[in-house]
């Protein structure tokens, strides 16, 4: 088959009741690397095809594979079930018709609810020149507005980023191919679909501490909400690390500053390379405030260290774990200095 | 070969004995897809088999195993993988056979309902299993989860006992040194020695309800929650103990530094309760809950202690020998939220929320109750405010601000046990009392969406304070200048910055500020 005889039969396809729809947008499936057959494109970008589609198999903008002018969608059409509608659109494209239990709710759903505008029936689109495409995040929200996760969308990192459900949601399929993802062979699926883009986070997760998301003992939404934003959250960064750590959210008697501040402090919760997920290792990362050694840990020449403390030697204990005695660093309940 | 490395190889061997993923579908024999009553069932089976070698890599195995008789070290890594915990190889193999079977099952009719089930999996310790019902006027979920894990390690390799040259020598007998203080650092005692498992097994669980009331028109739903974890295994705790508690008695002193396997065991229960009302283009969502910790292990004490190191060590006369090490307390949170946001189409929206939290206390140790120390409680009230507006479809502006206060109300002073002066000779307070802390932070923000390669351009400012009611005690050499945290912390911070993705896996960003 040549190129163009290739582009002509994707340009039109006709259905089986001889109704015939515009996927010029399927030439673009390949910017999509094969998460959808049909992909959001810029009418722009594809463009010069849709011309080239035009001139090759000798159509006019509206004109059907049979010549004739695209009629309305008819009263018969409307009444069909939900189920037979997209049976119409199953009957080429096959795939979804046996598709995966990620199907879901959708799988009621007629092809037309959400791939075009629910005004419009896909034979009145093609009509006016439009494409089938994937739905926008309005088309979704016309159902899921009203979901409690999606409250704060419009606040979303992942909304102003010009992200839409389709990007993280395959509603036809599951969204990663575990089986073919041997680096996520062990995570959740969340998590697989998160650092599909997060791959500055992935690396992260492949340090020698790390919070166990590549291993699956916990998930990225365990911690972020992917509907909104880092300023819509009803807690505190100490508050939100807790939830799962709590038996260190006391109340203590004697607490220790950055742990009630943020645990972030200390901590870098992707990954790090240092024991215990710290962001310097020990003592570096104590030092970093308490500058300055006592009397434990410097000593001088006299019986008693000198009361200045540049004046005292540092010794081999400073040097090393500060955890070692401090074992309560993150709050004790009897020692005022930590340390049980 | 470098133990990491080797490690890394042998996952890799292991997956590539990685099974392809099976499909299976049925349909219901007694309705055909067009009937109104018709249902159908799919299935989706991913057997896995995996096979791992480690042979010649003793941190990899014997990564639990810590400490030889002879309290020898084996350094031991964070390993979270527990290949050799499960299926063929018991017995600290080094190498093995992985067998599991992922699988999902999904109901569907007409009618929109579904039941879905799924299980995931890699092995004995590391499962999750969930199940999910829709209908139209109700949803209802549940998840069981376990996940075992090593819990570090002993830190050995930086204690300074175990390093050569690690301790100085004019530490280790008081009358050799100079300082003329204790000795303890010289040695480190192990009180858990041949304990190889040390593991923790987190078990999380889940039920979930959410009833959509035909009379209200789909614009309100509740929601019940109850989640939960369990917590079981053991940790290294360590723990060094005053010279007080000695009278200095330098014959006590090495018994005063220790360490010892910490037993876990942890339940936590939630329960949420969630009101959602969405009228027009408004949403309101209250959501209240009580979220219960258990600590169901006994503490080590004191008198621990002194049995682990009879007949050597002896308390002076006074120390309470139920003074816990490590406590830690059952509490109970409770937490109430109300979150608004209000759309005004495509080009604008607010949103707030406000949450007050109070955590208490439930049980108190031996030395808390006879000081008087009997309401431990913090209190915590966190608030937002965003609002955005879309000049364009391109161009968005957005604003911030963003409170949390938490207050201290737990019982000070308690004379003896937590006050600002010492009433012993003895610092009785040393960490500062945190009576509050507050942290505010606003801000503007400009974003240009161009259509192009999936790039966002923003630029913007934030301001955040933070400030803390610090108490301190008076004690001269561990005055507030110890410690470079400060009381009060501000900043402005103007930023810029781009973010695009030009394709799928591709992201690049530049973000100075």
């Amino acid at each position: 088959m040549k190129f163009w005889e290739f582009v002509n039969q994707m340009d039109v396809l006709v259905c089986e009741d001889g109704e015939s729809v515009r996927h010029l947008t399927i030439l673009a499936s390949g910017y999509a690397l094969g998460v959808q057959k049909v992909a959001v494109v810029p009418k722009w970008r594809f463009g010069f095809l849709a011309i080239l589609v035009m001139f090759f198999s000798g159509q006019a903008p509206g004109e059907t594979a049979n010549g004739s002018a695209q009629k309305a969608e008819t009263v018969a059409d409307a009444s069909l079930s939900k189920h037979t509608r997209g049976k119409k659109c199953v009957a080429c494209h096959k795939e979804m018709e046996g598709s995966t239990p990620a199907t879901m709710t959708h799988h009621a759903q007629s092809c037309e609810s959400c791939h075009v505008d629910s005004s419009a029936g896909i034979v009145a689109l093609a009509t006016a020149g439009e494409t089938i495409r994937l739905p926008k995040v309005a088309e979704c929200s016309s159902c899921h507005q009203k979901d409690r996760k999606l409250m704060h969308w419009a606040f979303s990192a992942h909304n102003k980023a010009g992200s839409v459900c389709s990007d993280c949601h395959t509603i036809h399929v599951s969204p990663i191919s575990k089986g073919m993802r041997l680096s996520a062979d062990k995570s959740d699926k969340n998590s697989a679909v998160c650092v599909s883009c997060h791959k500055d986070i992935d690396a992260q997760f492949k340090m020698r501490s790390h919070h166990p998301v590549r291993e699956g003992g916990m998930s990225c939404i365990g911690c972020h909400d992917p509907h909104g934003g880092s300023q819509t959250v009803l807690k505190s960064k100490s508050e939100q690390c807790l939830g799962c750590h709590q038996s260190m959210r006391g109340p203590k008697v004697f607490e220790h500053a950055p742990v009630v501040d943020d645990c972030t402090s200390c901590h870098a919760p992707h990954g790090s390379a240092n024991r215990g997920l710290l962001n310097a290792s020990q003592p570096s990362v104590c030092l970093q405030c308490h500058s300055i050694a006592t009397s434990k840990h410097g000593y001088g020449t006299s019986p008693m260290p000198p009361a200045k403390a540049d004046s005292r030697t540092v010794s081999g204990t400073v040097l090393r774990g500060c955890t070692n005695c401090h074992g309560a660093i993150h709050g004790s309940h009897q020692d005022p200095l930590l340390r049980y | 070969m470098n133990p990491f490395l080797l490690k890394r190889l042998s996952v890799m061997i292991g997956l590539l004995f990685f099974a392809s993923p099976g499909y299976a579908q049925a349909e219901n024999a007694d309705a055909g897809p067009e009937s109104s009553t018709s249902g159908l069932w799919r299935g989706h089976i991913t057997p896995k088999f995996g096979y791992f070698e480690n042979s010649g890599n003793p941190a990899y195995l014997n990564r639990y195993n810590l400490l030889g008789n002879d309290n020898s070290v084996n350094a031991a890594y964070m390993n979270r993988d527990n290949l050799l915990d499960f299926t063929f190889s018991k017995g600290g193999t080094s190498n093995g056979f992985i067998a599991d079977l992922n699988f999902s099952l999904v109901f569907n009719d007409d009618s929109g309902a579904s039941l879905f089930v799924e299980k995931e999996g890699y092995g004995a310790n590391n499962q999750r299993v969930r199940l999910r019902g829709i209908t139209r006027s109700a949803l209802f979920g549940a998840y069981y989860s376990t996940f075992k894990s090593a819990t570090g390690t002993y830190d050995f390799l930086y204690n300074p006992d175990m390093v050569a040259g690690g301790t100085d020598p004019r530490y280790a007998d008081r009358t050799l040194n100079s300082t003329g203080r204790t000795a303890f650092v010289a040695y480190f005692n192990n009180d858990s020695p041949k304990v190889l498992d040390y593991e923790l097994q987190r078990s999380s669980y889940g039920f979930s309800v959410v009833l959509k009331p035909a009379s209200f028109e789909e614009r309100a739903s509740f929601e019940f929650n109850v989640d939960g974890y369990n917590r079981d295994g053991q940790q290294v705790s360590n723990y060094i103990l005053d010279d007080a508690f000695f009278g200095n008695d330098r014959n006590a002193q090495r018994y005063q530094w220790r360490g010892y396997a910490k037993t876990i065991n942890d339940r936590n229960t939630k329960l949420t309760y969630q009101f959602n009302f969405t009228p027009q283009d408004w949403f309101i969502n209250y959501e209240f809950s009580i979220d219960r910790f258990r600590n169901n292990e006994l503490p080590v004490t004191l008198g621990t202690v002194a049995k682990w190191a009879t007949p050597t060590l002896r308390f002076v006369p006074g120390v309470d020998l139920l003074t816990p090490l490590g406590f830690v307390p059952d509490s109970t949170q409770y937490s109430n939220g109300l979150r608004v946001n209000k759309t005004f189409g495509d080009s604008a929206a607010v949103s707030a929320g406000v949450s007050y939290a109070w955590l208490q206390q439930d049980t108190f140790s031996e030395p808390q109750v006879t000081y008087g120390y009997t309401d431990g409680r913090v209190d915590t009230i966190n608030g937002f405010l965003n609002g955005k507006f879309n000049v364009s479809q391109s161009v968005g502006l957005e604003a911030f601000a963003r409170v949390n206060r938490r207050q201290n109300d737990s019982s000070y002073p308690v004379p003896g046990f937590y006050e600002p002066v010492s009433q012993f000779g003895n610092p009785r307070m040393v960490m500062p009392r945190i009576d509050s802390y507050k942290h505010l932070s606003y801000g503007l923000e400009a974003k240009l969406y161009p259509s192009f390669l999936k790039t966002t351009w923003s630029a913007g400012w934030k301001y955040e304070r933070k400030e803390n009611d610090l108490t301190w005690g008076i004690v001269p050499a561990l005055a507030p200048p110890i410690s470079l945290y400060g009381s009060q912390y501000a900043a402005n911070e103007v930023f810029i910055k781009l973010v695009s993705r030009p394709l799928r896996g591709l992201v690049l960003r530049a973000t100075p500020s």
